[in-house]
């Protein structure tokens, strides 16, 4: 008993362990608050409008795709989020596999509290939106993510790139947007 | 593994054994709160969720950086494993077994050193603190206090 006691314990051990990662694996979390799920989830019960978590006079999203595909998404994005910079590249994937079916609305949603440079951010690719580069600015942003978030000066990183890359001939006046 | 300590161990019933069975036993629990923390840590990784902190901000900084994977698997998925390993040499070192706890004191060594790297981490590279792995570090230190607390007992009887 003296020797199988310590091999028993671990074993039960394990056995929990294993057992309880796979029961968290299949309950979803109530810690979780992704951004576009706070914005739109507020009452999941009530029956919603089509466009309830938009306010009227907000401006059109931009969409990559079709907007009238029959499979559309909204995204409420944060240009300094981590898992919104993940998302990115799977949700280019996906319009580019599927250009008739799906078009992915994108909407600026960013949490200034926690993310410095998420306003500054979504003002740099609404400002090279108005030049008629918004997509190029926006997979920039996305793409350098990790090359910006700390900069004391993420704006001006931001526009300096994306006048390289989207070849603005003139500066990016964020303030306007 | 499978020497047992002569004269040693929880069943010795000497006074300085019984005070390093406690001292396993209490590394022991120390790694399962580690190991509760490491698996919640994996399976919201694995979920794709963003965890937001409730003390500390930067979380989804911290959990969502190119550190927190690595070969394609969560980082919390090797310290879950290695707490485990922890609370088995602990265990096993609690029922006498002496290899297990020089085993124990080296892996919890090593976790200790690359606490210290993910804390570096998390302070000049990311500048942004995870509560979860601050609680992972500050299990690990307890654990490295009570192996070194326990070798120099041990000398002393």
């Amino acid at each position: 008993m003296k020797k199988t006691l310590p091999v028993l314990i671990i074993a039960v051990v394990l056995l929990v362990a294993l057992g309880g990662g796979a029961l968290l694996m299949r309950s979803p979390s109530s810690d979780v608050k992704p951004a576009a799920s706070a914005a739109t989830n507020a009452a999941p019960n009530a029956p919603r409008p089509a466009r309830a978590a938009v306010a009227d006079d907000s401006p059109p999203a931009r969409v990559r795709g079709r907007a009238d595909a029959p499979v559309k998404l909204e995204e409420f994005s944060d240009f300094q989020c981590p898992t919104c910079g993940l998302m990115h590249g799977v949700l280019k994937q996906l319009v580019a596999k599927y250009p008739t079916q799906v078009g992915v609305a994108f909407r600026n949603f960013p949490l200034r509290e926690i993310h410095r440079h998420a306003a500054e951010a979504a003002l740099a690719a609404e400002a090279a939106g108005m030049q008629g580069k918004f997509w190029e600015m926006h997979d920039l942003i996305y793409e350098k993510q990790n090359e910006w978030k700390d900069a004391a000066d993420a704006a001006g990183e931001a526009e300096r790139g994306g006048r390289e890359r989207a070849g603005c001939a003139e500066e990016v006046s964020g303030y306007r947007v | 593994m499978s020497e047992r300590t002569e004269g040693g161990g929880a069943f010795a019933g000497s006074v300085g054994s019984t005070r390093a069975a406690l001292l396993d036993a209490c590394a022991a629990l120390l790694a399962l709160v580690g190991l509760c923390d490491a698996i919640y840590l994996t399976v919201e990784h694995l979920n794709g969720t963003t965890l937001q902190c409730s003390i500390t901000h930067g979380c989804a900084e911290v959990l969502g950086s190119r550190y927190a994977t690595v070969g394609g698997l969560p980082l919390a998925a090797f310290g879950a494993a290695a707490y485990f390993t922890a609370f088995s040499l602990a265990t096993l070192a609690a029922f006498g077994y002496a290899s297990a706890r020089r085993l124990l004191t080296v892996l919890v060594a090593l976790m200790f050193l690359f606490s210290l790297w993910l804390l570096y981490l998390q302070a000049f590279v990311l500048h942004a603190f995870c509560q979860y792995c601050l609680l992972s570090a500050s299990v690990t230190t307890l654990l490295l206090v009570v192996v070194l607390v326990q070798r120099f007992a041990a000398r002393r009887v």
